[in-house]
């Protein structure tokens, strides 16, 4: 189990970083005909109000999938800490056990 | 200026150039610390060491290896890691992250040696050696069929680059006389896409793409380039015009000290420097900020006269209430030329050990203008340098400049560049070789001109193209770009082939007294605005030899409402003022202010009928103006 969160982590941040590079860099899907108008061209200083909604709700839209994105990202991280020390616990008792035969100094409070 | 084709005898490339010494010795170098990680990594196994190191010695050949060596489930992980290690190599190039790969590497080797259990899969160091002589194989043929291409291209370009450049010198126009510079009411309205930005209240953003702050899409490229372009108008066409013009340009240069802009910084100094204690974003590195910022403050200073940011502080970086940078345009070009002084390779990083000879473009030309602003002698002192570690350090076998290099390891990514875009700075401190660039550049740029519907002339390029200022596809940049180039070359048949491939892909919107391309990023917008304005030699005479000196001396336009108000020409011949001025928003009455007169003295304004005023004891006046489409004005001392 603690290696499959380990695992878990691991193909979190491949998918992730995938995502964002599909996002951002590669943009699949687009093509120039259809390519958006840009809202952040459409501002203008005298006499612009009705452009300015449309980039503030996408960095809206943006900030939210970041938050949700960081969240899981912490869960992700914080599993796979909690389950590689599980692991490295597991192992230290295996070590005890192989050496049980062997007397183990004890120090009584 | 006048190149002639017996000029540029310079030899063309060496055959050599490709990897300099100072590539060779980070190649050699890097070789040695793998070969000593290969060598250690293999020890465990020959030794016959415990499983554990065994794993995490093959973890040294390959990032994730150890894997392998674990064997069962773990070797599904020697997968992932390579994707992870890719991922974070991505890092390491987009945002400086040294310690990605690194930390990747080593740690899944650690990470597979306490995985290992009682033995270690005893096939593994032979999938190991087998992997990595794959991939030294598959990367050696690559570099060897890329080497080829690019000889090729090279032999190609040396029985055409006599022709090309005569046709190129040819075919320029000459560089247009000051009496003719006038902005059109499309330049007017483009320049207003500028201003609409740079007028808004400092600390705003309005109609900027907001994207990430690492990359080609960052907000300080956008306010660098919204600057060049009113930098270069008001050099170009409104020497003797400040007034708003001055403003917007002194607002861009503020909001670039905002921490949202250079924040990036104390990132990329952490994890790319390791230099958590003192991120001083003019200091080592960053050329992407001291040598296109340095452009920004010189030019505005240049055309004005206003020395303000060359007072000791005046540009505080301010990180937080307790920690700022003080700076000043002297100590941002300080640093661009202390680091040319400092590295081995001459040209310096932006991003922590990644060299991009574009960013080191603009750091020359940004002390190719200081110097001239304040009388120093930056650039004869590292030129000569500069220019060979280019043509030996940083030129591919084809003779074109590469995108980027790694100065820790000496490895070449590949990212797009083109002569074009280095041939307009080269032209303000090296002018041969830039028209010799241009004029191969344009040999390129042949194949894709073709003709429209009309049968006029226009750029097409294939695929879907991929706008740098928001990482969308269009052709908005680099139409922008080729433009910009071929105006400063003075081809305007290519500039208006790149004009109407802008015009008729790029989402041409006229609106409200702008111009602007929906389609393009705000990055984009920006260069097409200058592209638009530009003329012969326009970028050179802006860098290196500013605005006429009686400009700087003769009245000046200093008040004027924006947009209600726009100034298509402004220039003094010392003691006069000639303008061309246009309605914004209708037509009708306006007030303008002028200063720089003498105080006291009688002067006439000829503007339709001739007006008689007297300047008062500071030497300003304010009038008013009756504004009906292209309203010229000229005010003369009265005889």
């Amino acid at each position: 189990m603690p290696c499959c969160a380990f695992a878990a982590f691991i193909i979190s941040q491949v998918v992730l970083g995938f995502g964002v590079i599909k996002r951002f860099v590669l943009r699949s899907g687009d093509t120039l005909d259809d390519a958006p108008s840009n809202p952040a061209t459409e501002w203008r200083l005298i006499g612009a109000a009705p452009a300015l909604t449309a980039p503030q709700s996408s960095r809206r839209l943006g900030l939210r999938t970041l938050a949700i994105a960081a969240s899981i990202e912490i869960l992700l991280s914080i599993g796979a800490a909690y389950g590689y020390h599980l692991h490295t616990h597991h192992h230290h008792h295996d070590d005890l056990a192989s050496v049980a035969s062997v007397p183990v100094p004890v120090c009584m409070r | 200026m006048a190149v002639i084709p017996s000029d540029i005898a310079q030899a063309f490339i060496r055959r050599e150039a490709a990897v300099g010494p100072v590539t060779s010795a980070r190649h050699r170098r890097i070789a040695m610390i793998y070969a000593a990680m290969c060598i250690l990594g293999l020890l465990p196994t020959i030794l016959s060491m415990s499983p554990s190191l065994q794993a995490a010695g093959l973890g040294l050949w390959i990032p994730g290896g150890g894997f392998l060596a674990v064997g069962g489930w773990a070797t599904l992980l020697f997968v992932l890691t390579l994707a992870l290690f890719a991922l974070a190599v991505f890092a390491w190039f987009g945002a400086g992250m040294v310690v990605a790969p690194v930390t990747v590497w080593l740690g899944s080797a650690l990470l597979a040696g306490k995985l290992a259990g009682e033995q270690s899969w005893f096939l593994a160091p032979y999938f190991v050696a087998a992997i990595v002589a794959g991939i030294g194989i598959y990367a050696y043929q690559r570099q060897q069929a890329r080497k080829t291409a690019e000889l090729a291209k090279l032999e190609a370009r040396k029985r055409s680059i006599g022709t090309a450049i005569a046709e190129a010198i040819e075919v320029a126009a000459p560089v247009p006389a000051m009496a003719e510079r006038e902005l059109t009411p499309d330049d007017l309205a483009s320049s207003r896409y500028a201003l609409d930005r740079a007028l808004q209240p400092v600390g705003q953003m309005n109609g900027y793409d907001k994207v990430d702050q690492f990359q080609t899409a960052a907000l300080r490229y956008q306010i660098n380039h919204l600057s060049y372009g009113l930098g270069m108008l008001q050099c170009m066409y409104t020497p003797s015009f400040h007034g708003y013009l001055s403003q917007a340009q002194r607002n861009l240069i503020e909001l670039y000290l905002d921490r949202r802009i250079w924040g990036y910084w104390l990132w990329e100094s952490a994890w790319g420097n390791l230099n958590l204690t003192d991120p001083d974003p003019a200091a080592k590195d960053n050329i992407m900020l001291t040598g296109w910022f340095g452009i920004q403050l010189c030019m505005y200073m240049s055309n004005t006269g206003d020395r303000r940011y060359a007072e000791p502080g005046s540009l505080p970086f301010r990180r937080n209430i307790h920690r700022v940078f003080h700076h000043d345009a002297h100590t941002i070009a300080q640093s661009v030329a202390k680091n040319f002084l400092d590295s081995e390779f001459c040209l310096y990083p932006c991003k922590p050990n990644w060299v991009y000879p574009i960013c080191n473009h603009y750091g020359m030309t940004s002390l190719k203008i200081y110097d001239r602003v304040f009388g120093t002698k930056y650039v004869p002192g590292v030129l000569d340098r500069w220019l060979k570690n280019l043509d030996t350090e940083f030129t591919d076998y084809s003779g074109s400049i590469i995108g980027l290099r790694s100065s820790l390891t000496g490895i070449r990514l590949p990212f797009p560049a083109g002569d074009a875009v280095f041939a307009v700075f080269e032209n303000c401190f090296a002018p041969d070789r830039a028209q010799r660039m241009w004029a191969t550049a344009r040999q390129d740029l042949k194949y894709i001109i073709k003709s429209d519907e009309t049968g006029a002339k226009r750029l097409s390029m294939p695929g879907k193209g991929f706008d740098f200022g928001n990482y969308k596809s269009g052709y908005a940049g680099a139409y922008a770009v080729l433009m910009d180039t071929a105006r400063e070359f003075g081809d305007y048949e290519i500039a208006d082939a790149a004009l109407r491939a802008l015009d008729g892909d790029c989402g041409r919107a006229d609106d409200g007294g702008v111009l602007r391309y929906s389609k393009g990023s705000n990055l984009s917008n920006a260069m097409a605005m200058r592209a638009r304005i530009h003329r012969r030699d326009d970028f050179r005479r802006t860098i290196a030899e500013g605005p006429p000196e009686a400009s700087l001396r003769g009245p000046i336009l200093t008040d004027a409402k924006y947009p209600d108000v726009l100034v298509a020409r402004a220039f003094s011949n010392s003691d006069d003022l000639d303008l061309v001025l246009y309605p914004g928003a209708k037509p009708g009455p306006q007030q303008i202010r002028i200063e720089r007169l003498r105080p006291g003295a009688k002067y006439a304004m000829r503007h339709g009928s001739e007006h008689a005023f007297t300047a008062d004891h500071n030497g300003t006046a304010s009038l008013s103006v009756e504004l009906h489409g292209r309203t010229p004005i000229h005010i003369v001392p009265a005889s």
